[in-house]
């Protein structure tokens, strides 16, 4: 028995031993370093911007700034445990350039909340939405009547738990298309 | 504030660039990690998260910063006030259970593994946890608790008082017989 208020000295002992903590991901310094500098809050020397377009992937995850989310776990599990990433490419239904910049607001917001609900669930996902026009470099592909309007990134442990999630995008509800693509191990 | 985080600090006002800011950083977010880590219950993503919305929010607001606190307090206060919205927006609050009994209770052994003490704290109500993190991890006074959480230092010694006896059951797989070993 001990008393209420006071730890024991092995308790003591015990919860200082987790001063050290998790460290950060390595990841996260640059990512965060790209968030302020999108959004100028931080200068950043040229051959950084270079390198940072060139690396497309770790573009993505930076832009997208804030969805991002992994899968719950407690400190001692396998904080390694592999999972893919996939890409969730949004297609959007043909009937939808008439939507109102309300609409298109009001549409953000949704698919915000369910990308937060899916994180709260413990996925990790972000996301953004793509302007109508883009600029096209080499040979056109097209979009068989169905633009392209957004994507999200998200990381799961397999196809089946990827799919789950897509099946829950709110796309789908307003007539869209999701294409799951995963993300090639290089 | 100590004189390094007054150098980092004036480094980085002064310039304003990547190479400053990546001094700051990794002078504090180790801590911010670790902290907001245990804050979410053990969220790996939303700690991320929490790191990179408290830089953001951080950067902001640095040239106001009036360093009535240290840089790490300060942060740390940015970081629950971001916590707090996205509960909200979550809309995920539990009431805290009633108080625990002191009867029964075991000590937190030092042989308790530290990944099962982790855990324990993961599994402890939200206002606990906060309590336990701010007090007995990262050694804030009740009265520097107290300001960070935005009670008075009553509540917060009271909450720490339970949160000890919430792990002691949590670890004892007592009163709340979790501690998350089974599905983690």
């Amino acid at each position: 028995m001990v008393e209420r208020d006071d730890l024991t000295a092995e308790e003591a002992r015990a919860l200082a031993a987790l001063a050290s903590g998790p460290p950060p991901p390595a990841k996260l310094e640059d990512e965060t370093v790209e968030r302020l500098a999108a959004e100028g809050l931080l200068r950043r020397p040229r051959r950084r911007l270079r390198a940072a377009l060139i690396a497309a992937a770790a573009a993505i995850a930076f832009f997208a700034a804030g969805l991002f989310v992994g899968e719950r776990r407690s400190a001692g599990d396998e904080r390694d445990t592999p999972s893919r990433q996939y890409v969730l490419l949004l297609y959007d239904a043909p009937g939808e350039r008439s939507l109102t910049d309300a609409e298109v607001q009001q549409r953000i917001a949704e698919y915000r909340a369910w990308a937060e609900d899916v994180r709260r669930r413990g996925a990790r996902i972000h996301g953004e939405k793509l302007e109508r026009d883009g600029r096209w470099l080499g040979a056109v592909a097209g979009d068989g009547g169905h633009p392209l309007g957004g994507f999200f990134v998200l990381s799961a442990p397999d196809d089946a738990a990827a799919e789950a999630v897509a099946r829950g995008c709110p796309h789908l509800k307003h007539g869209g298309t999701v294409e799951i693509r995963p993300i090639a191990k290089t | 504030m100590s004189g390094d985080d007054e150098d980092r600090l004036a480094r980085f006002l002064e310039r304003r660039d990547e190479e400053a800011f990546r001094h700051l950083y990794r002078a504090h977010s180790p801590f911010l990690y670790r902290f907001l880590f245990r804050w979410t219950g053990g969220n790996e993503a939303l700690a991320e998260e929490g790191v990179q919305e408290t830089w953001v929010r951080a950067v902001r607001a640095l040239p106001g910063f009036e360093r009535r606190s240290s840089l790490r307090t300060w942060l740390a206060g940015i970081a629950i006030r971001w916590y707090r919205e996205e509960s909200r927006r979550a809309v995920r609050g539990e009431p805290l259970p009633a108080g625990e009994s002191a009867a029964g209770v075991t000590p937190i052994r030092l042989e308790n593994e530290r990944v099962d003490l982790e855990r324990a704290i993961a599994a402890l109500p939200e206002g606990y946890r906060e309590a336990l993190i701010l007090h007995d991890l990262e050694g804030y006074t009740h009265a520097e608790s107290a300001r960070l959480l935005g009670v008075d230092p009553g509540t917060s010694k009271s909450q720490l008082s339970r949160a000890r006896q919430a792990l002691r059951g949590l670890l004892a797989g007592g009163a709340h017989g979790r501690t998350g070993r089974s599905d983690g």
